[in-house]
C-alpha cells in the first residue's frame, strides 16, 4: 500500500493528486461507467472523487486501505448520481439507455455482427444495478467477496446469491438471443 | 458463463470500455477546479474573519456613539438645560435628583437688596471646606455680576445636617430674567432661573457694585433730557460742542460698536464712562473688551483736546445718558438715542 505522507505541505498534495490519477483515473471511470453507462457522468464523478479526495488528503492517513476509500468513493458518488432525479429524466430517455436495458435489444442480424465479447458486455451492463454491480466487481474489477463486502457494505452470503442469480440473468439473455450459453 | 464471464475484463475493455476514459485533457480540469478551489478557500475564513471585524468595529462604533450621547445629555444636565435655556426654575437637577433649590422673594424687584434661601440638598461633605460663590446672569444685556463673593464653607446651616438653608441677600440692578450659577471652589455647581420685577418707579437708583467710588446717585438727577447730543464740526462728531463728543454713536449699537471719544479743555486724563437708560431708570457700563468703566484719554485728534477709540455695547435700545467724569469729577453729559 502506498505510504500516505504525514505532512500537508501544497506541494506534497500535488504530488500525490498526480499519483493517485495516474493510478486510478482510468480504474475509476470505467467503474463509475458500470453504473451510470454515460462516459461524461462518470468523468463528472471521478473528477469529483479527486477533488474529494485532494480536500481530504489529511484525513486519508487514517485510512489504512487507500484502494477501497477511493472506490467505495467512486461507487458511492455514482449511486447518488443514480438516484437523482436529473439522471432519471436525461437518462433514462436517452436511446443508448434503452439499447442496454435487458428489455430491448438490437435486432439479430446486428448482433450477429458483433462479436461476442461485446454482446457479453452490453448484457453485463444490461442487468439491474445490483446483480450488474456485483458481477462487475467480481468480475471486471476481480475482487474479492471479501473485498466486493467492503465496498458495497452488503453481507457475503448476499453478495454470493446476486452473483449466481445474475450470472443466471446474463445465461438466460445470451441464449435468448442465440448464444449458446455454458452451463452458469 | 463462468468462463466467459472470467473474460469480462478483456471482453469489455476491448468492446464497451475500450479506449482511454481518463484523459491528461480530464486531468487538467481537475486541477483546474482544485486551483480555483483553493483560492476559494483562504477567502472562506478571510469571510468570517471580515464580518466578525465588522461586527466588532460596528458595536465598537455604537458604543462611543452612545456614550458620546450619554456624555452630551451629562454637560445639559449639569448646566441645568444648556446655557441657552431661561425657562424660570427655582431648582437644578442632575438626572432627576435635585441638587438645591432656591426660594426667592415674592416680592422681588430690580434696583433692591432681597433676600435669598438656598436649599442645598447633597450631603453636607460636598460642600465643607469648599469655596461657594453665586453669579448672576442677566439674559437681556447678557452682563455678569457676581452677587455672593467666595465664601468658605465650614458649617452646616444652623439646626441642620447640611447646607439646607443658606441665604445671600443682594440687589439686582435690572429686571427680568436673571440665571444664578453657584460655584464650589471655582467650579460650576449648578443654575437656577429666576423673574425680577421691574424696579419700582420710586425707588432709588441702584449703582453696580463695581462703579467707581465718586460716581453718586444724584448726578443722575441732574441729567437733562432735552440737551441731545448733536453733531458739530468737519468730522462728524456728535455731542456737545467743545465739550464732549463720540464719533461712532450714529451707527448701530446694540450689538457692538467703535465709538471715539473726543474732549475739550482736558489733555491727558481717565475718562470714566456711565450708561443711564431713561426708561428702566438703570446703571449700565457701555465699555466692552474687559474695559470696564474707565479708559485713558490723551492727545489732541480731530480738533479736539484728548481723545481714545474704544468698543462699546449699548445694552438696550431707548434713550441713554452717557455720563463723562474725568479723573474722578463729573465732566458732562452726553444724551443719545439708540434705536439699532
Amino acid at each position: 500500500m502506498r505510504k500516505i505522507r504525514d505532512d500537508d505541505s501544497i506541494e506534497d498534495r500535488e504530488v500525490w493528486l498526480e499519483m493517485i490519477m495516474d493510478e486510478y483515473g482510468e480504474r475509476l471511470t470505467k467503474l463509475a461507467y458500470n453504473y451510470v453507462k454515460d462516459w461524461k457522468l462518470a468523468e463528472d464523478i471521478v473528477q469529483d472523487v479527486f477533488i474529494t479526495s485532494y480536500q481530504n488528503h489529511e484525513k486519508i492517513d487514517e485510512v489504512i486501505f487507500f484502494k477501497s476509500w477511493i472506490y467505495r468513493l467512486a461507487i458511492n458518488r455514482s449511486k447518488d448520481v443514480l438516484k437523482s432525479h436529473a439522471f432519471r429524466k436525461v437518462v433514462l430517455n436517452s436511446s443508448l439507455f434503452s439499447l442496454f436495458s435487458s428489455k430491448e435489444l438490437p435486432p439479430e442480424k446486428e448482433l450477429l455482427k458483433r462479436s461476442e465479447e461485446e454482446f457479453l458486455s452490453l448484457c453485463v451492463l444490461s442487468l439491474p444495478v445490483k446483480y450488474r454491480e456485483v458481477v462487475t466487481l467480481y468480475y471486471y474489477e476481480e475482487c474479492s467477496i471479501e473485498e466486493i463486502q467492503e465496498l458495497i457494505g452488503v453481507n457475503q452470503n448476499t453478495i454470493k446469491t446476486r452473483l449466481s442469480r445474475g450470472r443466471m440473468k446474463l445465461k438466460k439473455m445470451m441464449e435468448r438471443r442465440g448464444y449458446n450459453g455454458e452451463q452458469a | 458463463m463462468e468462463s466467459k464471464l472470467r473474460e469480462l475484463r478483456r471482453a469489455m475493455d476491448s468492446t464497451t470500455h475500450k479506449g482511454e476514459h481518463f484523459t491528461e485533457f480530464q486531468k487538467m480540469n481537475i486541477r483546474k477546479a482544485l486551483h480555483s478551489d483553493r483560492r476559494e478557500k483562504p477567502k472562506r475564513p478571510h469571510k468570517f474573519v471580515m464580518f466578525a471585524i465588522s461586527t466588532f468595529a460596528i458595536c465598537l462604533l455604537a458604543f462611543f456613539v452612545s456614550t458620546e450621547f450619554l456624555v452630551r445629555q451629562d454637560q445639559g444636565q449639569i448646566h441645568g438645560g444648556t446655557a441657552g435655556e431661561w425657562n424660570i426654575r427655582h431648582e437644578y437637577k442632575v438626572n432627576q435628583e435635585i441638587k438645591f433649590t432656591i426660594l426667592p422673594d415674592p416680592y422681588l424687584k430690580a434696583g433692591k437688596p432681597y433676600g435669598y434661601i438656598f436649599s442645598f440638598q447633597e450631603p453636607f461633605n460636598t460642600y465643607k471646606g469648599k469655596e461657594l460663590s453665586i453669579s448672576a446672569f442677566h439674559k437681556e444685556t447678557g452682563e455678569r455680576i457676581q452677587v455672593l463673593p467666595q465664601q468658605k464653607i465650614i458649617d452646616p446651616s444652623p439646626g441642620y445636617s447640611s447646607l439646607q438653608r443658606f441665604t445671600a441677600t443682594f440687589p439686582l440692578p435690572y429686571e427680568g430674567l436673571w440665571k444664578f450659577g453657584v460655584y464650589l471652589d471655582g467650579k460650576s455647581y449648578g443654575d437656577v432661573v429666576v423673574s425680577v420685577a421691574e424696579k419700582a418707579k420710586d425707588d432709588p437708583i441702584t449703582l453696580p457694585e463695581d462703579i467707581p467710588d465718586f460716581v453718586q446717585e444724584s448726578d443722575f438727577d441732574t441729567i437733562d433730557w432735552e440737551r441731545k447730543a448733536v453733531e458739530f464740526g468737519d468730522r462728524g462728531i456728535i455731542g456737545n460742542e467743545n465739550k464732549s463728543g463720540v464719533i461712532g454713536a450714529g451707527m448701530p449699537s446694540l450689538n457692538g460698536q467703535k465709538w471715539m471719544w473726543h474732549l475739550w479743555g482736558v489733555e491727558d486724563v481717565d475718562l470714566t464712562i456711565v450708561g443711564f437708560h431713561k426708561e428702566s431708570q438703570t446703571v449700565h457700563p457701555i465699555l466692552t473688551n474687559g474695559m470696564g468703566w474707565t479708559i485713558r484719554a490723551y492727545g489732541p485728534n480731530n480738533g479736539a483736546d484728548a481723545h481714545t477709540p474704544s468698543s462699546v455695547k449699548i445694552p438696550k435700545k431707548g434713550e441713554w445718558a452717557i455720563l463723562l467724569y474725568v479723573d474722578g469729577e463729573f465732566f458732562d453729559v452726553l444724551i443719545f438715542d439708540i434705536k439699532e
